[in-house]
């Protein structure tokens, strides 16, 4: 097992995986310090119409067809992906993992059905059922996040299984139960914490993956209809397209930085954390 | 050639496999469908902008949404049965005539889009590994890398603006020029410029994972036996690489292909509705917006339908492609 100093240093030393850091930290401070910096409701008219970006001190990034402007726009949008993607990723971890560790340890019975159960739910085009299920739901942060977490769970659940299946023919399990440690201490104390860099992996990727369905829920006009995220902002712009293009082009790409961002730094875990697959 | 018993096996065992799948979706179908707020009657009501309580009771008997939950649930399996989804009423004729009506050009979408991402992602991925640690190499990863990070409605609109509105070179939206009544040749190149962009913006993300996928495994065979002994007999490293093993690295893809199938579903439907594509995506985005959970629903077990055959197929392929697959 690589030491922790090990893992830290390859990563520090990666220069892909720091740029998408830096870009994680400064899209999580905007996100924490959005009302500070932007008072007020981002969705409120506070200048003339299409106002181009760069062509007045006060509104960096311009204004919208309402007089919105873009840049606070943006800062406040970052919260609703961040939120969204920590909750709904967090929701898919914890119900994955239940299920994967659960099918893998106990095996048997158990196992065939939490198998079939992933099985059924993976027939599901995943962005689809997120439709379904907030729509029949009121479109709202907290709808939005189960359901994107609802649909998320599967791969990580597969994931889990493959490892607990592996680990729990290993020296170090049976010594654990040799000693007589209860199923649960075994299972969380023992087999987890050595599940743990394949599923932090995956955990950045199931960030990503859960920001872009956000925000393309909200650009179908899905999303939480109180706040502003960078998906409505792109689906309000997108009428505005041959005119004032800036509308469509800024939102996106913090949209495509931030996600990019996460998989940048995800690819840079992976090869921290798995040294024997890095890059030959 | 013994291969025969296997394949019929392999096709017994994946049906038995997939029978109580299909059982569950269609269950979880219908009680979504019964957790939607509001029914039928009620979206007529709506539609006709008033109802007396004997009309809403009227119309809810005559679809049946006064029975009990039981026989409602045994009316929809009779429904499927007789290959009926149920009836629209806000489009006034039954789900499978609209479903049938959009998904061709669904299919013509996708199929285009899965075809470029296949064309293009393996000879990226092929180029990749051939160049591995290189500049060509870095260049491709953090182009794949981009293009898996960017959703597709948005390059999908990046693209109207360059090619239609910028340099008016595609059209920005439709599957064909509206009253043009074009044929042969020209009506072909007509459906092609109409296709480029949206199969492309659809494409994008499956180029970036198909491209990942073939460098990786390129790389994992590059070090087997045989493809040393292939250097050992002197053949050149081209054809070594395009015809001994590419092969062995592309078969990998098709393990994934039952899941792309969803996902890629699921990405028409934000790429038909950014270029008013004709197809199934729309009908479900304009399901969403006038409520109708009868058509959205029958969309999402079709979806479901189609992931469970193509991975029956995926089954077989893998059993007639590779002799070592075992039977369980």
């Amino acid at each position: 097992m690589p030491g922790r100093s090990g893992f830290l240093g390859s990563f520090l030393r990666n220069p892909a995986a720091m740029a998408g850091s830096s870009i994680l930290f400064v899209v999580i401070l905007g996100a924490l310090f959005a009302p500070v910096a932007f008072p007020g409701d981002p969705l409120d008219m506070v200048t003339r119409p299409f106002v181009w970006p760069f062509t007045n001190r006060d509104h960096l990034l311009g204004s919208d067809s309402l007089g919105r402007d873009v840049l606070a726009g943006i800062v406040h949008g970052a919260r609703v992906s961040v939120l969204v993607g920590l909750a709904s990723t967090a929701l898919g971890l914890a119900v994955g993992t239940l299920v994967g560790a659960a099918a893998g340890y106990l095996g048997g019975r158990v196992d065939d059905a939490l198998v079939r159960l992933t099985e059924i739910f993976q027939t599901f085009p995943p962005f689809l059922l997120v439709i379904v299920l907030v729509s029949i739901a009121e479109p709202s942060v907290a709808t939005i996040t189960l359901s994107i977490g609802i649909v998320s769970w599967p791969t990580i659940a597969r994931l889990v299984r493959a490892e607990f299946r592996s680990l729990k023919q290993r020296d170090f399990v049976l010594a654990a139960e040799g000693l007589g440690y209860s199923r649960l201490r075994i299972v969380f104390g023992e087999i987890l914490p050595n599940t743990l860099a394949p599923i932090i992996v995956s955990a950045s990727v199931m960030v990503a993956t859960a920001i872009l369905s956000e925000a393309a829920l909200s650009f179908l006009g899905l999303g939480d209809p109180n706040l502003v995220s960078w998906g409505s902002m792109i689906g309000s712009g997108r009428d505005q397209l041959r005119t004032a293009a800036y509308l469509v082009v800024l939102p996106g790409s913090a949209l495509v930085l931030a996600v990019l961002a996460l998989n940048l730094v995800g690819d840079g875990l992976n090869d921290a954390l798995n040294p024997r697959n890095r890059r030959r | 050639m013994t291969d025969l018993p296997r394949i019929v096996a392999t096709i017994r065992r994946t049906l038995v496999q997939a029978v109580p799948t299909v059982i569950a979706v269609v269950v979880i179908d219908f009680f979504l469908l019964k957790l939607a707020p509001g029914d039928a009657a009620d979206a007529l009501a709506a539609e006709a902008g008033s109802a007396t309580a004997e009309t809403m009771a009227a119309l809810r008997s005559h679809f049946g949404l006064d029975q009990p939950v039981v026989v409602q649930f045994v009316a929809y399996i009779d429904n499927l049965l007789h290959a009926s989804l149920g009836f629209s009423p806000l489009y006034n004729m039954p789900v499978s005539r609209l479903i049938a009506a959009r998904l061709p050009g669904s299919l013509e979408l996708m199929v285009t889009a899965l075809v470029l991402a296949l064309l293009i992602g393996i000879a990226a991925g092929v180029l990749m590994s051939a160049f591995a640690g290189r500049t060509l190499d870095r260049v491709l990863s953090v182009v794949t890398l981009l293009f898996y990070s960017v959703p597709g409605f948005w390059i999908g609109l990046m693209l109207i603006v360059v090619f239609s509105v910028w340099l008016g070179w595609l059209p920005s939206g439709g599957a064909e020029t509206i009253g043009a009544d074009l044929t042969g040749w020209a009506a072909f190149i007509d459906r092609l410029r109409h296709l480029i962009l949206p199969a492309g913006s659809l494409a994008l993300f499956f180029i970036a994972i198909y491209a990942r996928l073939v460098r990786a495994s390129m790389l994992e065979v590059r070090d087997q036996d045989y493809v040393r002994t292939a250097a050992a007999k002197g053949l050149s490293r081209s054809r070594i690489t395009l015809r001994h093993m590419l092969w062995n690295a592309v078969l990998p893809l098709t393990t994934v292909a039952g899941m792309h199938v969803g996902a890629i579903l699921a990405g028409a439907v934000v790429v038909e509705t950014v270029f008013s594509w004709p197809g199934l995506g729309r009908l479900a985005f304009e399901a969403v917006l006038k409520r109708d959970f009868s058509v959205l629903l029958g969309i999402l077990l079709l979806s479901s339908m189609m992931v469970i055959v193509v991975n029956m197929l995926v089954d077989l392929l893998q059993a007639w492609l590779d002799p070592r697959i075992e039977l369980r």
